[in-house]
């Protein structure tokens, strides 16, 4: 059976209104038809619309050997835009859950008291949350891992900021947050979801041939972005000037990577201890991992301490691009000021909507230098606002960008929707053009052997979900006009034509 | 020929645990590997740790550290037993490098002759 080879053939439907889980089979049809990821979670959530559902999936090639294969997705509507949003989760949860045994998570309902979802050996167990809604999102990661003893064990958690039903929280991925412009950490709290935790220790096949493929082409990509490390590339690309980046340089200790993925855009800032150290810390809780590019940007411009800052906003669970516009505009430039202000921010249940701040449909916007492509990625609203709107251009050899605004928009959306449906990193498929569609295409191929898989069809379901995605839910235009560079409707449209219309 | 370890060009994206299992088991896992990441992630400390046949290679970011039977250690290696139940390295006899070199993408690991 194919579907062994990239699947565990198991939904799991999680009642949180009863508590009760249940199972169902995939299937070969229905893997074959949307393939997997943020396409098979969008069919999940027509197939079960009771209880305001909200899916986890799995990609295709998630927890394979292809380069970047370490991720999963949430599909939800955002609390904050209202709007159908596919959010990627990139470290190691997304490989962790698929050998948990489940490939999907239907969630739906909503539980009184805060429960957390444990999923392990093929096994689902609701139970209460405990001191998940009480603790840091470092804390509670700690106290689960130390609990079960092992350190592989990862947690989606809502965080402080969600169980005090703020609008701003993010789905926080173990440790030091995540990528969620969404709000998506508010919609699993009202859900009474506090936590999911995960942890796999399973298998699945694997076919002849698909190792030394995934080998040559980690190879070459790692080729492709040799010399680039650390989260500081990425910054670097969309800052308008780069004062703020000896700040952090200061207090880096290692940058890491991701599952299976050699650009380790990861970078861990030691805030209270010498980042020189080399020796294990005695310290149990030296720093934070820096891991997003745009909340690292929107808190930049608190001088040397933003590091510090953007640790508060992880730990709290709270959308730190969002807490950097805000703080902005309400002139905090320091970071006693912007402790305080945060700690009240998330009571006060504050959302941009209500801040007469620029904003993509209550989202916030990636800083000064976007170019109209960006800004037709963003107000399209598909994928969490914390992956990049743009290419990176960090490869040799480089992107090869059309001139068109519309058509460069859509080489993102794309390539972004492309690595959510097979699970590979969207952040990895932007910053290098070494995997292309035809080799993902051949990678899909061996893994499933599926008749008739090719690069056409995984282009045509990428555009497929983009499209869907789209017209789940009008109007997408709710954008701050402060946002719409010269010539954005026309160029809207043509985006829409490509996606809605044609 | 044997492994080495230059565990500072570690970046702890576990590409050798899994390739390791597929060598071992033939499939998609971490758990047959000879070959894990020991990794704190709250303290920033990571690197890779491999059992050989006679000892257990623990690549420690300041320095390699080689464990006899019986040795025990503190901090990194202790969140790692599960390696003690594990096969030891066989370093891929039928391959021309072994599949953790293969697919590590920074040369962390590299086949000495």
């Amino acid at each position: 059976m194919a579907l062994e080879k990239v699947f565990n053939n198991r939904i799991l439907l999680a009642d949180l209104t009863t508590g009760k889980c249940e199972e169902r089979e995939l299937g070969d049809k229905l893997a074959r038809e949307q393939l997997g990821g943020a396409a098979l979670n969008l069919e999940l959530l027509r197939r079960f619309p009771e209880g305001e559902p909200l899916v986890i999936g799995t990609g295709l090639l998630t927890s394979t050997f292809c380069p970047g294969a370490g991720v999963g997705v949430v599909t939800a509507k955002s609390p904050r835009s209202g709007l159908v949003v596919h959010h990627p989760f990139i470290g190691m949860i997304g490989i962790e859950l698929k050998l948990s045994g489940f490939d999907f998570i239907v969630v739906r309902g909503r539980s009184e008291k805060p429960v957390r979802l444990w999923l392990h050996d093929e096994l689902a167990e609701v139970s209460p949350a405990g001191e998940v809604k009480e603790l840091g999102t470092n804390q509670v990661t700690g106290r689960i891992r130390d609990e079960y003893g092992d350190m592989n064990i990862h947690a989606f958690q809502v965080g402080p900021a969600g169980a005090a039903g703020s609008p701003l929280a993010m789905i926080s991925e173990s440790c030091f947050g995540g990528y969620d412009r969404a709000g998506l950490g508010l919609a699993l709290a009202e859900k009474g979801l506090y936590a999911l935790v995960v942890r796999g220790l399973g298998n699945l096949e694997v076919a002849d041939g698909f190792f030394p493929e995934s080998a040559k082409l980690m190879q070459e990509t790692a080729q492709s972005l040799k010399g680039k490390t650390g989260i500081k590339e990425i910054l670097r690309l969309w800052a308008k000037e780069d004062s703020f980046l000896p700040a952090l340089e200061k207090v880096t200790h290692r940058h890491s990577a991701c599952y299976s993925c050699p650009f380790p855009c990861r970078t861990f800032g030691f805030l209270r201890e010498d980042p020189a150290r080399k020796l294990e810390t005695d310290a149990s809780n030296p720093g934070c991992l820096l891991i997003d590019p745009q909340g690292v940007l929107a808190l930049s411009f608190l001088g040397n301490d933003y590091p510090h800052v953007y640790e508060h906003c992880t730990q709290l669970g709270v959308d730190p691009a969002a807490v950097g516009l805000m703080l902005k505009a309400e002139g905090i430039g320091d970071k006693e000021a912007a402790d305080k202000r945060i700690e009240a921010l998330v009571k006060e249940k504050k959302d941009l909507i209500n801040s007469n701040q620029n904003n993509f449909h209550g989202v916030t916007p990636w800083p000064d230098g976007g170019d109209l492509s960006a800004a037709l990625v963003q107000a399209a609203g598909v994928f969490s606002n914390g992956i990049p709107p743009a290419v990176l251009p960090l490869s040799t050899p480089p992107f090869s960008l059309p001139s068109d605004p519309v058509e460069k928009a859509a080489l993102v959306l794309e390539r972004t929707a492309l690595g959510l449906i097979l699970g590979v990193c969207p952040l990895l498929l932007l910053s290098t053009p070494v995997i292309t569609p035809a080799r993902l295409a051949t990678l899909v191929k061996l893994a499933t052997e599926w008749d008739g898989i090719g690069e056409e069809e995984l282009k045509a379901k990428a555009k497929s979900l983009i499209g869907q995605t789209l017209k789940l839910a009008a109007p997408r235009e709710a954008i701050s006009e402060g946002l719409k560079p010269a010539g954005f409707d026309a160029a809207w449209a043509g985006l829409k034509k490509r996606y809605v219309e044609g | 020929m044997e492994l080495e370890i230059t565990s500072e060009k570690c970046i702890a994206c576990r590409a050798c645990e899994f390739a390791c299992s597929y060598h071992m088991d033939g499939d998609f896992s971490s758990i047959g590997s000879s070959i894990m990441i020991h990794r704190d992630e709250r303290k920033d400390y990571f690197g890779p740790i491999l059992k050989r046949s006679k000892d257990i290679l623990l690549g420690r970011p300041e320095r390699i550290e080689i464990l006899k039977p019986g040795q025990s250690t503190t901090g990194g290696a202790a969140a790692n037993k599960p390696i003690l139940m594990r096969g030891p390295c066989d370093l891929c006899p039928d391959e021309k490098v072994p599949f953790c070199v293969a697919i590590c993408p920074t040369g962390c690991l590299r086949k000495k002759e």
